[in-house]
């Protein structure tokens, strides 16, 4: 029984698994607090123990009791995650580690070199959770902490623990808490490192998957205009004709036939119309988000209720996105929910705009989800405005998802909101005191965007300066006090010294792998040589020992990140035993307390220093790498809306009003027939004609869709039928061309007629277009025009030249681009690995 | 009970058709020409009702009804510019004896919940024809039900 209440109590501490889809943040963000709060709650525990076992002395229960407030702060840390808000729980994670570590360095200033890492830490951890402003705030209010954590550990003279606690407690708390604080770090390194390569891979294949239901979409749309509506017009265009001629033969049955005329325009119409609303419903232009889901709520098998607070209007493509992921979800809850379900869909407009979306189902087993295509979908869509989607369910337990699309995102989209961020003063200090140390950092390291050798090379640029310091100290000494191990001590520096020349040599190459490990080699050996010489300068050696690992995070591979992450454990291992268990050259206890503490503080502020901006280096990378894709998806995301939109516009104004329109005149034709048959024929006549326009327009605009050629006899006939009707002569040569699967024909088909609608405007008149196509190892083309050409870069900067840069990398294939003002333009594409008749299912 | 409006003003329910003989001027608002070409076309076939002009956005509408008189508005709700239901809510403000009637190919549920507030009558653009139109008229009641 007891063991159930237990066991209980964790899960329900734990909560149960936050599913996200592609790159997964809350969930390893959550376990990151845990494990430090399972660290918290051993050292209380240990604590406790020898309080009970003998040492009953104040100071041991004041530091328990610290300890039980970090963890009431971590808990809290948790809490938040659970309720989504992981820039919250950051910072109360970051507070709670450095009030305590200040706190216990104040009372006992012999902790200082076990927790300076601990001060690092939150920074770390937040790099991947954070966007710039935020996380340069973070970075300040890091140093701003780490400084005063030196100055207390080194200035004030503590309650005189020093005396009354053992040497054995306090060694073995450095020694368990230092490698621990090193592992916690080393962890954050690797998740960062993970997550830079998960985010390039996700977004990848985010993308394609945006793409091909794109194109599955745009396919579907052409059938149903050309099984649906368009068949319909041919009929009632013939039973217009069958009425008018009736109206000359037997008018009697003139007046039923235009009743079922009219019947069957109307339902006709009802079918474009649902058509275009699941195309994109009009309310959701005409009246915003809040309409268009009550909209969609009343019309959802299940019961849902729709709740709204501050939500306004925004562009076009937030509103399409976050209204087709709920329509998702809605979907999904009346598959999979059961019968007796609800839904409830939140939308919410505070510090970003977010939605929850929960039923009252079934539920099911987290793995499910996140293999199923419906939440892949919204996680898609939300992912391509810069939004996050996390779900949470369990058997039995319902269904939630909360989508969160931050602030930054509708500010970038154009969204204004005058509410100023909590805190947003004190945001603006801290960063303005990052600022500050990363303008004095790249100063020092004179470039803005330092390259890793760079780093290394400034990195033992600094050891040699120490190592040369020392060496000369020693010798000066050794001039006066005549001690045979100061002049071991600088002959020892000067070997060190010139084993950093040698080393400096070999950096200058260009493989990073191998220096990042020569220099990590030479800086643990540098860290535990200091740390047995001085132990005073323990804090520093353990902030210079991560270095590393902070550096590999944006370099390495995983095997070789993996070795470092050994190394750096192993290293802490040996720089806290040299630290506690060592004598040292007794530089604590012949130089004066001053100059130890000032050295001390300059140290570990400049390890501070190095180990914050390499965590912002990481941020940086972390961003950038993904930024070029998620760029790409939302700009193939928002071409796909637009065409949605357009293709609603024209569906809407064009054949959807023409069969109203056709509707209600077949209704004033009937009337005509009974009571001025006269005046019928040319009702009818203008009718039939009407119905044949309308007619023409839809089959043009579902051959814009999605060309029927392409699907029925490929990219070759395809291509010969759209270029038919081309401004410039076109030559189409194909060889060894067969059929492919239906997302590459279509995306080389829009790519291609891209390339020819660019001619057309471009090339000049007089120009010509030569399209070759080759299918033999896997599928080419090259397009060449006679035309006036351009300058490179003002042609690849063109909206034209993106979107198929986009369309063949969806596809991954690749396009490259021959121009220069005169020499025309010649495009060439290539998709590998495709054997002709590898035609697979869309 | 003699019934002296002018043509543009509204009769009372039971005199309908009774005493005011004079046609009921029709003004049709839509951006889109086919649906304004079959609308009048309805009007024409309808005894009673005589088409005062046509309008292709609210703005045009209102600038119409300020200088003319027109007993019905027949318009549609999704127009660029101001939109039908803004529209509405406008001429009902300035015009209270004007009966609107706004025509959507959307069910009414399917508008905002505001949309009901303006005082105007909903129609289906797809089922709108000849006795849809008398239908309206005979209907009478308050132009705002």
């Amino acid at each position: 029984m007891e063991g159930r209440g237990v066991r209980r109590l964790l899960a329900g501490l734990r909560g149960h698994e936050i599913i996200e889809i592609g790159a997964p943040e809350w969930e390893r963000l959550r376990t990151y607090v845990q494990v430090d709060l399972a660290g918290v709650a051993v050292a209380a525990l240990w604590l406790g123990v020898l309080w009970a076992g003998g040492r009953r002395e104040g100071w041991l229960l004041g530091i328990v009791a610290l300890l039980l407030v970090m963890a009431a702060f971590l808990v809290r840390a948790i809490r938040l995650i659970r309720g989504y808000r992981r820039f919250a729980a950051v910072v109360v994670f970051a507070l709670s580690n450095w009030v305590v570590a200040v706190a216990v360095t104040s009372v006992a200033p012999f902790a200082l070199g076990t927790l300076t890492l601990a001060v690092l830490l939150p920074v770390l951890v937040a790099v991947q959770h954070m966007n710039h402003v935020r996380l340069s705030a973070m970075l300040g209010a890091t140093m701003l902490v780490g400084t005063a954590l030196v100055v207390v550990g080194s200035v004030t003279p503590g309650v005189g623990l020093e005396e009354t606690v053992p040497k054995a407690v306090m060694d073995a708390l450095a020694i368990v808490f230092i490698p621990f604080i090193t592992v916690l770090v080393s962890l954050a390194a690797w998740q960062n490192h993970r997550m830079l390569v998960a985010r390039a891979e996700a977004l990848r294949e985010s993308r394609a998957r945006l793409v091909a239901a794109a194109d599955r979409e745009r396919c579907r749309i052409e059938r149903t205009l050309h099984e649906g509506a368009q068949r319909r017009l041919v009929a009632a265009a013939e039973q217009a004709r069958q009425a008018r001629r009736l109206l000359g033969v037997a008018p009697g049955r003139a007046g039923p036939l235009l009743a079922r005329l009219s019947d069957d325009l109307q339902e006709a119409g009802a079918e474009l119309r649902d058509l275009a609303h699941g195309i994109y419903p009009p309310q959701l232009g005409q009246h915003g988000l809040e309409t268009a889901l009550r909209a969609a709520a009343r019309h959802a098998p299940i019961p849902t209720a729709v709740r709204a607070d501050g939500v306004g209007r925004y562009p076009p493509e937030i509103e399409i996105n976050i209204y087709f992921c709920l329509v998702e979800a809605l979907q999904n809850a009346v598959k999979h929910a059961g019968d007796q379900a609800t839904a409830a869909i939140a939308l919410q407009d505070r510090n970003g705009l977010s939605f929850d979306f929960r039923d009252t189902g079934v539920g099911c087993e987290p793995g499910l989800v996140r293999g199923g295509t419906g939440m892949t979908n919204i996680n898609d869509r939300l992912g391509a405005i810069g939004g996050t989607l996390t779900i949470d369910t369990r058997p039995g337990g319902g269904l939630r998802l909360h989508g969160h699309l931050p602030r930054s995102a509708l500010e970038s989209a154009g969204v204004q909101r005058s509410r100023q961020e909590q805190g947003g003063a004190v945001l603006d200090a801290l960063h303005a005191v990052w600022r500050l140390v990363a303008r004095l950092y790249t100063n020092l390291q004179r470039s803005t965007h330092p390259h890793p050798l760079q780093y290394i090379a400034t990195g033992l640029w600094t050891i040699l300066g120490v190592v040369l310091g020392a060496g000369t100290v020693a010798l000066a000494l050794f001039s006066g006090a005549q001690v045979p191990w100061l002049l071991a001590l600088a002959g020892g520096c000067g070997t060190v010294a010139l084993l950093i020349v040698v080393a400096l040599r070999t950096v200058k190459g260009d493989r990073v792998e191998p220096a990042i490990g020569l220099s990590a080699g030479i800086t643990w050996c540098y860290a535990f040589t200091l740390t047995v010489l001085v132990p005073a300068a323990l804090p520093y050696a353990t902030l210079v020992t991560v270095s590393p690992v902070l550096l590999s995070v944006a370099f390495l591979r995983r095997r070789r990140f993996k070795a470092i992450m050994g190394g750096t454990v192993a290293a802490a291992v040996a720089v806290t035993l040299a630290g506690r268990l060592l004598p040292g050259v007794g530089f604590r206890e012949s130089a004066p307390r001053w100059l130890v503490a000032g050295v001390v503080v300059a140290l570990v502020v400049l390890g501070l220093t190095r180990a914050s901006y390499l965590a912002w280096h990481n941020h940086v990378m972390l961003v950038a790498r993904a930024e070029a894709l998620q760029e790409s998806r939302a700009r193939m995301v928002a071409a796909a809306d637009r065409e949605r939109r357009e293709i609603e516009r024209d569906l809407h104004d064009g054949a959807q009003q023409r069969l109203v329109a056709a509707a209600v005149q077949s209704r004033v034709a009937q009337r005509l027939v009974d009571c001025d048959p006269g005046r019928a024929a040319p009702a009818l006549a203008r009718l039939h004609d009407d119905l044949s326009e309308a007619q023409a327009e839809l089959r043009g605009l579902a051959h814009g869709i999605y060309p029927p050629h392409l699907a029925e006899s490929g990219l070759e006939e395809a291509l010969r039928a759209a270029t038919r009707h081309s401004p410039l002569p076109v030559v189409i040569r194909a060889r060894g061309l067969g059929r492919y699967p239906p997302e590459v024909e279509i995306n080389v088909y829009f790519c291609l007629m891209e390339a020819l609608q660019n001619a057309g405007k471009h090339a000049g008149e007089g120009a010509t277009v030569t399209i070759d196509l080759c299918g033999r190892d896997g599928l080419s083309f090259d397009v060449r025009d006679t035309g006036d050409g351009g300058h490179p870069s003002l042609i690849r900067s063109g909206h034209g030249i993106t979107n198929m840069y986009d369309r063949m990398g969806a596809i991954g294939g690749t396009l490259t681009l021959e121009t220069g003002p005169g020499a025309g333009l010649r495009l060439r594409g290539y998709v590998p690995g495709l054997g002709a008749g590898t035609r697979g299912t869309l | 009970m003699v019934m002296l409006a002018p043509p543009t003003r509204r009769p009372p329910d039971a005199t309908i058709g009774v005493v005011d003989r004079s046609p009921v001027r029709v003004l049709v608002v839509d951006d889109l020409p086919p649906f304004r070409r079959a609308v009048a076309g309805v009007i024409a076939v309808v005894d009673g009702f005589v088409l005062a002009g046509e309008a292709t956005s609210g703005e045009e509408a209102l600038g119409f009804l300020d200088e003319h008189a027109v007993g019905m508005v027949l318009m549609d709700v999704n127009m660029p510019g101001m939109g039908g239901l803004e529209a509405a809510r406008r001429i009902r403000g300035r015009h209270p004896d004007v009966t609107v009637v706004l025509l959507s190919v959307n069910d009414t549920e399917e508008l905002p919940r505001e949309a009901m507030a303006v005082g105007a009558r909903y129609r289906h653009k797809d089922r709108f024809g000849p006795d849809e139109l008398e239908a309206l008229w005979k209907d009478g009641g308050s132009a705002g039900s």
